[in-house]
């Protein structure tokens, strides 16, 4: 199949719960909209031709790379051709890929252009701008491309899969969570025009999927962050298969862990860690998302002795692990129950709503896990076990493509 | 078999874009030679006796160790008892000479044992290359990394030597000043920051470029080797390449086939990787750290630790 997608660059502000609103640079799905991060996730199937076109509407040149796939193809208007480093008349690069320039500048290139590639493997992959990237990527451009693998049928088990039949990657849900980081500073000079020094850069906040926790645990397109549509809470019910996408989309490593079990790696960078029957796949705690870079895992949810008739196996979890401040609000979690509700401490609201079961996971470089110093906040989500029969979707993500 | 170095440590000064010269401290292969960064390449075959002389040209002492090669090092104690160096160290003007068999082929930094955070920063590493047995220079069809069996033939080797500077901190310690706060600005594959990174080699203190430059359909042998002191995201653009190696453990080998294919590459400090592709159709092909605020000369880019695959 061939694949239309466009998408526009420019900017917009997203929102982080201490109450402040950071500028951004990003990529949005229709004219006129602003900015999103990360930019709209990208779904196609192996072997589609997907074109990606974009139309810049920022004060300088941008371009999109396509880490993973090979035979990028880049159109300005006169036809396709091998996407490649761009130079200026005295050979200094300007552009990691042939790019679309700021529209209006006399005797530039278009402000479109065409990205053609054929996807060639299923996987996870990043795109990110080209063009100054150590600005334009920080300042949130960069996005997630699914690419289904051949055999892909979600209506059968066997074929509901991140890498194909017989490739022990088989999932029930699959979520993607794309980490990064944001120095406020930085994305103030480039609101206001003044000079970009990435030697400066000093995060302040910690973003998955664009949001800052508790907002991470919001649900997709909560309507105060019209930019920031992607919630990244992982949700599931027992010995349900669970596939987590993890993507970097910033400049620093993190390492990231669920308090819960572990995860299996299937896939790094969208490659599948098989060679031939031999199964490379291995369980990790902390998985270090390095920049630029994706991890593909698999996990079930076995905790506590859970059993379909032993909906309530659990005793109440110390205090650390139900968030109780010291205030005492509750953070997430009022009670470890999972079927049923039951009874949480005096004095502390439930947000359980159906009786689910939370654990976190966060960077454990646990600065990260602060909205400019204060925690709870920065790259947190939570994982939340729903009773069996209680999660009604298809537990599948969607995006253009 | 012996084979036998000797290095020289001195001072010297290298150019990165948009900066004065620089002072570093490096080792020259000659008594006449230059200070180089990195030091020289050394070549060696597997299970040779190898001795490497070190001469002091420095104002202060200085040692030479072997991370990753089966070699024990006699760390150095002052009058007091004192731990001072990793390994056996030589005063200024004095000789060293260090004697060790690899075992195992690979690649293998080399590097100041002896305020290693400030020699090391400064330019006091190199690498030496293990050839497996069998190996022949002057047969192509001998030439793997790891021997047979290990998936590592290949058509066309390069060695990419990745670190940081900060020209602050040289010129401060250079002056004999105490260590100043380490915030680098340059970002080196050889020695050089992008675009120098694209130039051939040459003679001089910042010898080896880092262009690679091979023809479609060559198997192509890049081997990463982390000297410096952060982390590096080395990322492909257009190639996706295959781990064959890290820390110089192959992952190929009789039955067991744990090599993977991965698009961008985290390296350590003093980590190494072994990664082979096959070249695609020509053209340019660019690969930097995705570490984005390592791929800028100080604050622009583009620059420090990038350079171009170059297919014809
Ligand atoms: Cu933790």
């Amino acid at each position: 199949m061939i694949r239309n997608i466009n998408l526009w660059v420019t900017d917009g502000y997203i929102s982080i719960p201490d109450g402040n609103s950071i500028y951004i640079w990003g990529y949005t799905d229709a004219a006129g909209k602003r900015a999103q991060v990360p930019g709209p996730r990208i779904v196609v199937n192996q072997g589609d031709v997907v074109n990606i076109s974009i139309t810049n509407t920022l004060p300088e040149a941008t371009s999109v790379v396509f880490p993973g796939q090979s035979g990028v193809t880049a159109d300005t208007g006169s036809g396709p051709q091998p996407a490649g480093p761009k130079y200026d008349g005295g050979g200094n690069l300007v552009s990691l890929t042939d790019f679309a320039d700021y529209p209006g500048n006399p005797g530039g290139n278009p402000p479109t252009i065409t990205y053609t590639f054929t996807a060639h493997r299923p996987g996870t992959f990043i795109y990110e701008s080209g063009t100054n990237p150590h600005k334009q990527v920080q300042m949130g451009l960069y996005g997630a491309i699914i690419v289904r693998p051949s055999d892909y049928d979600p209506a059968v088990p066997a074929k509901k899969t991140a890498y194909g039949e017989n490739t022990h990657t088989e999932f029930d849900r699959e979520y993607l969570v794309v980490v990064s980081e944001i120095d406020p500073v930085l994305h103030q000079a480039v609101e206001q025009g003044k000079d970009y020094k990435i030697r400066d850069f000093l995060p302040r906040y910690w973003t998955m999927n664009g949001r800052s926790a508790p907002d991470t645990m919001n649900s997709d397109n909560a309507g105060y962050m019209p930019n920031q549509p992607y919630g990244a809470m992982i949700m599931a019910e027992p010995d349900e298969k669970v596939l987590i996408r993890y993507a970097g989309g910033g400049i620093e490593n993190h390492p990231l862990h669920p308090h819960g079990n572990h995860t299996r790696i299937v896939a790094l960078d969208g490659s599948l860690l098989k060679n031939g029957t031999e199964d490379l796949s291995y369980k990790k705690f902390t998985v270090l998302v390095g920049a630029g870079q994706t991890y593909d895992q698999v996990f079930t949810w076995s905790g506590l002795g859970y059993n379909p008739s032993n909906p309530i196996p659990t005793v109440m979890p110390n205090l650390r692990n139900l968030g109780v401040g010291d205030a005492g609000w509750t953070m997430w979690s009022g009670s470890p129950y999972l079927g049923e509700k039951g009874d949480v401490p005096v004095g502390v609201t439930s947000f359980n709503q159906v009786g689910e079961y939370h654990f976190m996971v966060h960077s454990h470089e646990e600065m990260q896990i602060t909205n400019w110093g204060e925690f709870p906040g920065g790259m947190m989500t939570m994982i939340a076990i729903f009773p069996t029969g209680t999660l009604g979707d298809a537990g599948t993500i969607e995006g253009l493509g | 078999m012996a084979t036998n170095f000797s290095l020289w440590a001195k001072t010297g000064n290298i150019s990165l874009p948009g900066t004065g010269p620089v002072p570093f401290w490096g080792f020259a292969g000659s008594a006449a030679g230059p200070a180089q960064l990195p030091g020289p390449h050394m070549e060696v075959p597997q299970n040779d006796n190898v001795q490497v002389i070190l001469t002091n040209d420095l104002g202060f002492p200085v040692s030479v160790m072997f991370p990753g090669q089966e070699f024990t090092p006699q760390p150095a104690r002052d009058s007091g008892g004192l731990f001072v160096s990793y390994n056996s160290e030589t005063a200024p003007g004095g000789a060293f000479s260090y004697n060790l068999t690899p075992g195992r082929p690979g690649i293998f930094l080399y590097e100041s044992g002896t305020s290693p955070e400030k020699q090391v920063q400064m330019g006091l590493y190199g690498v030496m290359v293990v050839r497996p047995a069998g190996f022949d220079p002057g047969n192509p069809a001998t030439w793997t990394a790891y021997g047979p069996g290990t998936g590592t033939e290949y058509d066309v080797e390069k060695i990419l030597v990745t670190g940081e500077i900060d020209t602050n901190l040289h010129q401060e310690l250079a002056a004999g000043s105490p260590a100043a706060e380490f915030n680098p600005g340059h970002f080196i594959i050889n020695g050089r920051s992008y675009p120098d990174t694209t130039d051939p080699d040459s003679g001089g203190g910042q010898p080896y470029g880092s262009r690679v430059s091979v023809t479609s359909g060559q198997r192509v042998l890049l081997r990463i080797i982390n000297a410096g002191f952060i982390n590096h995201n080395i990322r492909f653009l257009g190639i996706t390449p295959r781990v064959m190696a890290g820390d110089s453990w192959p992952l190929l080998s009789a039955g067991l086939d744990k090599s993977y294919e991965k698009n961008t590459i985290t390296i350590g400090s003093g980590q190494s990787y072994d990664l082979l592709f096959t070249a695609p159709a020509a053209g340019q092909y660019m690969l930097y750290d995705r570490n984005l605020n390592c791929s800028v000369n100080d604050n622009t880019f583009p620059g420090g630790m990038m350079t171009v695959i170059e297919v014809v």
